[in-house]
């Protein structure tokens, strides 16, 4: 579970306190306005964000003065989740072993990672020899192969076309599933909210303004939500 | 590796103590053996001593120093950026075979040695060259290649090239559609220039007026090669001479306090007028303009670009051809040429390894702060623009000359001094790549937390090798080419490979000049070519 207690986020003149709890095993989807709010909210859960002890716990177990690499969180951001210099298989195998010497056991690892997402025979390509969505899956398995109970999306696949923004989705949700990880998105789409998520939260004006499972609150939108749907 | 460790394991710590402590160390002990000396001086003088300013406007020698310095730098300037509009145009305007190879020529004056570049423009501009008996059979038999026309000439053959890549960029970086529109509305030459290309031009010459300026105000070897005498002195080449000659301790302080005071400014200047040129965008293509599709248009462009490929171009292969017909001549002196080739190559790496020292920490430390603390935390690295070299090593040597042998320690001094010249340029290459790492990959390392060594190994080394080769390859060709320093400490006996040249030269031993001048760029260009392309490899960015 993830859980935000009055989480005081403080960003130069700006500042924001956030309660917001995802079970385990849940899809919580972040929209909002731009400004908002919904990437520093993530940004501050992977540690890149400071914030004070007794506000921020996964699996009860308090985050404060967690360095980002120590939290058991991975997370795809919306670009440069890849190095363009290394081969897919090694930006892949960072996430099992950042010296990148692999054994036969993690080399099996980081294939069968590659094959999970679609990218098998595509190991020893550039990221520049890659299409975007095959960027980004090739993101997802590196995110799969840490195996971190919580995953961060931050848009990550906000440059695709929907269909393939669609499929993108449904891969990440079936692999949630399929290895018990907490997801929580950021997305300024609210049809992918509907397709994938359990759970909507609305982020408006540095708070959570509305938040609960994604059909209750597209069935009963707040205010806010109304405002934001136009 | 944590941002944490990241910064530790560069920019904080001994490192950064280092990278401070030796540029800014130097100026202040320089400036306080200046200051210590001008008002020993000044005191005795006259009780009570006397301002720098009533000293200058008494003696004529320095107010004749002074006035040359800033009219050799005006006239250079001006000419330099005025003959760079057309051709920047014109480049940017064709497209043709050889375009790209034209443009990587215009970065050649930069790492060629000063002086063999000046045995060239004396093959053609000189007594016995080509253009004076052009001139001469026109009855223009007065022209000399020494004293202020040679000094411009020589500054518009290095500053040239420098204005035209900055005003081409200009060009280039004009957004299409204001083309397109201009095409469509049916706009004439006039009108474009008028209303798309002033805008731009108007916001660039006053940067590359005030740089050049600033590179014609300290380029010291081109003075003390086709200047001097009362009439063709600037403030430089007078410290040099009042150490070298005159042994005029006191007269070398007050001048090297003005070169001080002069450049302090133009950096300031430089620096309020000119806006961040964009020193990695690429030149290639061209712009899509209907308005000179003309004949006139196309023969004008081509013959302003022909023009210029010949007064850079001619030089250099008339010294080439006459190196390699002086080395046929008179072979080399390896007993000569070995010893000052093996001082060059050393006090080159040497000076290489100051500019890593100083460079790397200054821009891993800038890339950490934000605003405009960032300009003070890489002002060390520009310190030796405040404080131009032979200025400081004016004051190294009032504050050595007395304790020590200087010429023992003619070729640190020298290594320490070039590599200070070479930081600023290091610092334009590896900042904004290490600023591209952490902007790009910056959390992705934090969030993977790689160790340090393993970041530096798979991801700093392979995105960093392309600028600091780059670095390294102009620290080197700057170095192995220098005359200033080395002619400020050098020993006659111990020379440097370019100081020997310029020795062969002041003895009119003219064929064996030019062989050296080919071996001293055949050096430089290879350790040019060893970082830039054998250290630097391919761009991984």
């Amino acid at each position: 579970m993830i859980r935000l207690e009055n989480l005081t986020i403080a960003l130069d003149n700006w500042h924001m306190t956030v309660n917001l709890t995802v079970e385990t095993g849940g899809f919580c989807a972040l929209i909002g306005p731009s400004g908002a709010g919904k990437s520093t909210i993530l940004n501050t859960i992977a540690g890149f964000v400071p914030h004070v002890p007794g506000q921020l716990f996964i699996q009860e177990m308090d985050m404060a003065g967690l360095e980002p690499a120590e939290r058991p969180v991975a997370m795809l951001f919306q670009d440069h989740n890849l190095f363009a210099h290394l081969t897919i298989e090694q930006n892949v195998a960072l996430g099992i072993n950042a010296s990148l010497k692999l054994d036969m056991e993690e080399k099996k690892r980081v294939k069968d990672a590659l094959t999970e997402v679609g990218l098998e025979g595509m190991q020893d390509r550039l990221p520049r020899a890659l299409s975007g969505g095959q960027r980004q899956r090739a993101s997802l398995a590196r995110a799969i192969l840490r195996k971190k109970p919580v995953l961060l999306l931050d848009e990550p696949f906000a440059a695709l076309g929907p269909a393939l923004r669609k499929d993108m989705l449904r891969l990440v949700s079936n692999l949630a599933a399929r290895n018990d990880q907490t997801v929580i998105m950021v997305t300024h789409h609210p049809e992918d909210a509907k397709l994938t998520a359990s759970q909507t939260a609305l982020v408006h004006e540095g708070r959570i303004a509305q938040t609960g499972p994604t059909k209750d609150v597209f069935a009963h939108p707040s205010e806010e939500l109304i405002d934001y749907l136009g | 590796m944590t941002d944490k460790a990241s910064r530790n394991a560069f920019a904080f710590g001994i490192p950064a103590t280092i990278a401070f402590i030796i540029p800014l160390g130097l100026v202040v002990v320089s400036l306080w053996a200046l200051w210590s000396v001008t008002t020993n001086d000044l005191a005795t003088e006259q009780a009570g001593g006397r301002p720098l300013l009533s000293h200058l406007i008494d003696d004529i020698y320095l107010r004749r120093a002074l006035t040359f310095t800033l009219t050799q730098a005006t006239l250079s300037a001006i000419l330099s950026t005025l003959l760079a509009i057309p051709l920047a145009r014109a480049l940017a305007t064709r497209s043709f075979p050889g375009r790209s190879a034209i443009l990587s020529f215009f970065g050649a004056p930069f790492i060629l040695p000063v002086i063999v570049a000046i045995l060239g423009l004396l093959s053609i501009w000189g007594n016995k060259g080509p253009v004076q008996a052009i001139m001469s059979a026109f009855g223009f038999e007065n022209f000399s290649i020494y004293g202020l026309w040679g000094i411009l000439i020589a500054h518009v053959f290095f500053n040239l090239p420098l204005a035209t890549r900055i005003l081409l960029q200009g060009w280039l970086a004009l957004p299409a559609e204001q083309w397109r529109l201009a095409s469509q509305l049916g706009m004439n030459s006039a009108s474009i220039a008028r209303y798309i290309e002033w805008p731009m031009l108007k916001e660039r010459l006053p940067g590359i007026l005030a740089l050049v300026f600033l590179l014609c105000t300290t380029s010291f070897t081109v003075i003390l090669a086709l200047g001097g005498g009362p009439r063709a002195t600037t403030i430089e080449l007078a410290i040099y001479q009042a150490i070298r000659f005159d042994f005029d301790m006191e007269r070398a302080a007050l001048l090297a306090f003005l070169q001080i005071i002069l450049c302090a400014g133009l950096a300031l200047v430089s620096r309020v007028a000119s806006t961040d040129f964009d020193t990695g965008q690429s030149l290639g293509g061209a712009v899509l303009r209907t308005d000179r599709n003309g004949r006139l248009a196309q023969w004008s462009d081509g013959a302003i670009i022909m023009v210029a490929v010949a007064f850079l171009g001619m030089p250099l292969l008339s010294a080439f051809i006459r190196g390699i017909w002086g080395l046929g001549l008179h072979g080399i002196d390896w007993g000569q040429i070995l010893p000052a080739a093996l001082r060059s190559t050393g006090v080159s790496l040497a000076s290489c390894l100051v500019m890593l020292l100083i460079s790397l920490p200054l821009a891993q430390l800038s890339i950490h702060i934000e605003g405009k603390a960032r300009r003070f935390v890489e002002l060390p690295g520009y310190a030796i623009m405040v404080a131009p070299p032979i200025a400081l090593g004016a004051g190294l040597f009032i504050l050595l000359h007395q304790h020590v042998s200087v010429d023992d320690l003619a070729l640190p001094l020298t290594a320490l001094l070039n590599g200070l010249q070479a930081v600023p340029f290091a610092l334009i290459l590896l900042t904004p790549a290490m600023a591209q790492i952490k902007r790009n990959y910056g959390m992705q390392l934090r969030h993977l937390g790689i160790k340090r060594r393993d970041a530096i190994r798979i991801i700093h080394w392979p995105l960093m090798r392309k600028p600091l080769g780059l670095s390294l390859g102009i620290a080197a060709a700057l170095s192995i080419g220098d005359l200033g320093v080395i002619a400020l400490f050098g020993s006659p006996s111990a020379p440097t490979l370019p100081l020997y040249l310029y020795q062969q030269l002041g003895a009119y031993r003219m064929d064996q000049a030019y062989g050296t001048g080919v071996l001293l760029t055949s050096i430089a260009f290879a350790f040019f070519v060893l970082f830039d392309k054998g250290l630097g490899g391919r761009d991984q960015t």
